[in-house]
């Protein structure tokens, strides 16, 4: 009995969720302002992880290249701000976009912050847990032109349940050889997964080989949340007004 | 003989996700664990990092790949760090003509070079 009420419930899950008609991810200021630099500041860290925000540098620039962008040196950015009297992330994240296009020639921003970086010891269980937060900001308007959250989260012992975790929790093994080196993997992986997730991550950029090849598909995104917006005339004027009053 | 079967799953599965996954545009060899150990080794020292990058650009070009962006102006941060400004006007140039989207920077950090 218990069972059939079970299915029951998943059966009605699966008609409701199947109804709602989910807002495309909108690319269109993304597209109008396409950088082609990013200089990526050190992230404001919300964990408790002391040495969270430095370690988390050393791990964003070749995800973030190889999807076309040209990535500024994160070291040396850190240290030249440093050195200008701005010491700290939330500094770092107050300063003008537009001072970012003088100073550093940088197209666009990436402001994140590490809401989690956590690893948990139970027994001979370790889970480690990163959470972020990424905004990336045109420097010429101070428009933001995309935002997405991600979580990855890694137990040693768990038994994955589906495959693609079985293989990237068999990569971070692989890789990894020391704790610290495995928690910058675990955050490697968090932002893998938001750059490359095809429905919401980052578009091909200008120095990708494929990036003209890429603009078909771009222009389908687009055409898809304009279809949505036409089908949902009352949430895309709340969608719309909500924007201004954040910019 | 399980263990065998579970790694050659994992190995195919790897294989057809990642495998149709373009080719890496850049040779990026050491740098994001350069950038980690300067930050969160002990014994850090400039000179073993330049050593090691230096390394890894010589196989770049043995390679005929292009350095990723940002690696050869660390490079020259670090020569900084050592006090060799010619080198480090080497390298920072290196940057600017890999990547002209440096220039803004690289200029500014070369203006200010002692």
């Amino acid at each position: 009995m218990k069972q059939l009420i079970l299915i029951l419930l998943f059966g009605l899950l699966v008609s409701f969720t199947g109804c709602v008609a989910q807002r495309p991810m909108d690319y269109r200021s993304y597209v109008k302002h396409m950088p082609r630099s990013i200089v990526v500041l050190p992230p404001v860290n919300e964990s408790a992880e002391v040495a969270a925000s430095e370690a988390f540098l050393s791990t964003i620039t070749q995800l973030l290249a190889e999807k076309g962008y040209y990535v500024f040196p994160v070291a040396l950015v850190d240290q030249h701000m440093k050195e200008n009297g701005v010491t700290v992330p939330g500094e770092m994240h107050k300063v003008n976009p537009a001072k970012f296009k003088d100073v550093y020639g940088a197209d666009a921003v990436m402001l994140i912050h590490i809401k989690e970086w956590t690893t948990t010891y139970v027994v001979l269980d370790s889970t480690t847990k990163v959470t972020l937060s990424f905004d990336l900001v045109d420097t010429q308007t101070g428009t933001s032109i995309w935002k997405q959250m991600s979580t990855y989260a890694y137990s040693s012992s768990q038994g994955q349940s589906n495959l693609a975790a079985m293989v990237v929790a068999a990569t971070i093994r692989a890789i990894a050889s020391t704790a610290v080196d495995y928690e910058t993997q675990v955050s490697r992986y968090a932002n893998h997964v938001a750059f490359y997730n095809v429905n919401s991550g980052l578009l091909t950029g200008p120095m990708h080989p494929k990036y003209q090849e890429s603009k078909v598909a771009v222009q389908a995104k687009i055409q898809a949340i304009q279809k949505w917006e036409e089908e949902h005339p009352e949430e895309s004027v709340a969608a719309e007004s909500l924007e201004d009053s954040g910019s | 003989m399980r263990p065998f079967i579970k790694l050659f799953t994992v190995a195919f599965l790897a294989t057809a996700i990642f495998g149709c996954a373009d080719q890496p545009m850049y040779h990026w060899g050491h740098y994001e664990k350069s950038v980690y150990r300067m930050y969160h080794s002990k014994d850090f020292s400039p000179s073993q990092e330049i050593m090691i990058l230096k390394k890894d650009i010589e196989q770049a070009r043995k390679k005929n790949k292009l350095m990723g962006p940002g690696v050869q102006a660390h490079l020259g941060y670090l020569f900084t760090l050592e006090g060799d400004t010619v080198a480090a006007t080497e390298a920072f140039n290196a940057e600017i003509q890999a990547f002209p989207e440096s220039k803004v920077m690289i200029e500014r950090l070369l203006r200010n070079m002692p």
